[in-house]
């Protein structure tokens, strides 16, 4: 637990650079700038809809906008190069060669990923639902307060688990599987979108914000949302986390990584 | 506990279809040892074998009588210090050094404490808060030293500790390997600089093109090489009546004079027994009446030795 901690503290500490920083604030603010860009320039008068309609339509956009979007791409540039840093500025090696040290560097960083993204998050969604015409505004903030930490935990292992495994070209491959499985087959009306993160998320939404009466029909969503319970959800995201996590120390205990092999050719 | 501290069995190591570690085996007790080798001749594959992060693709690798491939235990008792840097540039030199001590448990004090002591060792004290981007790459090298050597190692391999490093700097981290040594702590250094190994331990371990060419002292190393081909330049009174000589008796084969810019004339020598020529040229130059000025071989880079081992150990010589 000490070497966790240790760990931890460090990497914090190493991404609260301004750069880093800098990032962080353009999560944060994704959500917000778009909100309010939609508050401000879409005419809802118009178009016939309840203001509880209205405020279903905002959560939704926010969902998409912040824990499934911003908290994404957060732990996207967070923990897709944990591996694919260390071997690049060869600090692997003494972190290798400790007992458990890449446990410990895996764990560590996944839990700043997590941090870091899903406190980006939160905070963009505390700014964005005031801001728009969301109806239980404070249940809507917690229930998506609540989404991006669950979406943090499991996009941050699955990226971990893709940049373990293609080291060398992680971010591509963590751009080319979101693409194609969290958005394309997550949408995709079939059994093979109940593996997806994004179905998952969508079933905790519809299970979290009150739905208007005339969209509470599991009929309507059955394909893109499941309408069981949020614990099978949660149990759901918590097993496809165990299985990325543990793909993931896996592969840096049987693989071999070592730049001997560069040098010495 | 098993009484070497190493032992490797016909270890081979591929990278695809090219070989890094070939048919490898000794068996080394404790103490320290110095592995020396031109670039490229399989020293870091070699280093990496022992720690464990890469896994022979023949053969087997015992550290301290244990396999060290994801060994934890081991891991205790082992301290490295890599080749390349690899050091956070935005992290101090404290910073970094304790916190490669807490992941082999120590509490955040004891190994702030422990951190500052190995840091002071190696004569880091003065800028070890400052960030590692502001070291020098002599700096750097020692702040490597310290980790390696904080969570007090039974073992300690070091990567061509000394590249980088002054003068001053090689003789004070000689100074504290020295120590390291006296202490009764094993050592495997690796180099290819001969002196710089000399400097610390009498044993070797010389090894070319993935291969253990040979092992011992440097006079058992020097045995070996007594009668090994080489070419040798001998600055004399009269070069031509020593060629003839030395062709005469058998001992060289092929001579040539060469004018020096200087005025002077230069004998290259190519002999097949270069510890007979030179054991016997000073009877042989007395005899012709000739007097040597200078004496040195033509050929004296590590590689030339290396080439040289190599060939007796295919058995060409």
């Amino acid at each position: 637990m000490n070497s966790l901690i240790a760990i931890y503290k460090f990497e914090l500490k190493r991404i609260l650079t301004p750069g880093r920083s800098f990032w962080w604030l353009i999560v944060a603010a994704f959500p917000v700038v778009i909100t309010a860009m939609m508050t401000q320039y879409m005419n809802f008068s118009r178009s016939g809809l309840a203001p509880d309609e209205i405020g279903f339509f905002f959560t939704i956009a926010i969902y998409f906008l912040a824990p499934s979007i911003a908290c994404m791409l957060g732990v996207l540039l967070t923990a897709a190069p944990t591996v694919a840093t260390e071997l690049e500025q060869h600090s692997w090696i003494y972190l290798a060669t400790r007992p458990n040290g890449l446990f410990y560097l895996l764990v560590g960083k996944y839990l700043v990923a997590v941090t870091w993204a899903s406190s980006a998050t939160i905070l963009g969604i505390c700014v964005a639902v005031p801001l728009s015409r969301v109806y239980h505004k404070f249940d809507t903030m917690i229930a998506l307060c609540g989404l991006s930490v669950c979406s943090a935990f499991a996009y941050a292992a699955l990226y971990m688990m893709i940049g373990t495994l293609f080291h060398a070209r992680a971010m591509v491959f963590c751009v080319v599987y979101t693409g194609a499985v969290e958005l394309f087959l997550a949408m995709f009306p079939a059994v093979v979108n109940r593996m997806t993160i994004q179905f998952r998320l969508r079933s905790l939404l519809a299970n979290w914000i009150s739905i208007p009466e005339q969209f509470d029909r599991p009929e309507l969503y059955m394909y893109i949302a499941s309408d069981e319970s949020a614990v099978l959800q949660l149990m759901w995201l918590l097993a496809l986390t165990a299985v990325f996590l543990s793909v993931s120390f896996a592969s840096v205990q049987v693989r071999e990584f070592t730049t001997a092999a560069e040098s010495e050719l | 506990m098993s009484e070497y501290l190493l032992e490797l069995d016909q270890v081979t190591k591929l990278y695809g279809t090219v070989i890094g570690v070939n048919d490898f085996s000794m068996q080394l007790k404790p103490g320290a040892y110095g592995l020396l080798g031109p670039n490229g001749a399989g020293k870091s594959t070699l280093l990496n074998l022992l720690i464990g992060q890469l896994v022979p693709t023949r053969g087997t690798v015992r550290v301290l009588g244990e396999n060290p491939r994801n060994n934890m235990r081991l891991l205790k008792k082992l301290g490295f210090c890599p080749g390349f840097e690899g050091l956070y540039s935005s992290t101090t030199g404290l910073d970094w050094v304790r916190l490669l001590l807490q992941l082999h448990g120590v509490a955040h004090s004891p190994a702030t404490e422990r951190a500052v002591e190995c840091l002071k060792l190696v004569g880091m004290e003065h800028a070890m808060n400052r960030p590692i981007a502001s070291y020098s790459r002599g700096m750097r090298q020692r702040t490597k030293l310290a980790q390696a050597i904080a969570h007090r190692p039974e073992l300690l391999v070091l990567d061509e500790p000394f590249s980088g490093l002054d003068p001053v700097g090689r003789a004070e981290m000689t100074d504290v390997l020295r120590d390291w040594i006296g202490q009764g702590h094993s050592l495997i250094i690796a180099s290819h600089v001969l002196h710089e190994i000399e400097a610390l331990t009498d044993s070797f371990l010389l090894i070319c093109g993935g291969r253990l060419l040979a092992s011992g002292t440097a006079s058992e190393v020097n045995e070996l090489l007594f009668d090994t081909p080489s070419e040798i330049e001998i600055d004399c009174s009269q070069p031509h009546q020593l060629a003839g000589a030395l062709m005469q008796e058998e001992l060289a084969t092929s001579v040539v004079v060469e004018k020096q810019l200087t005025g002077g004339e230069r004998l290259h020598v190519r002999t097949l027994r270069a510890g007979t020529l030179c054991s016997r040229l000073p009877q042989i130059s007395t005899a012709v009446g000739v007097s040597i000025t200078r004496m040195v071989s033509a050929d004296d880079s590590l590689q030339a030795l290396f080439n040289s081992l190599l060939k007796i150990h295919r058995g060409e010589l």
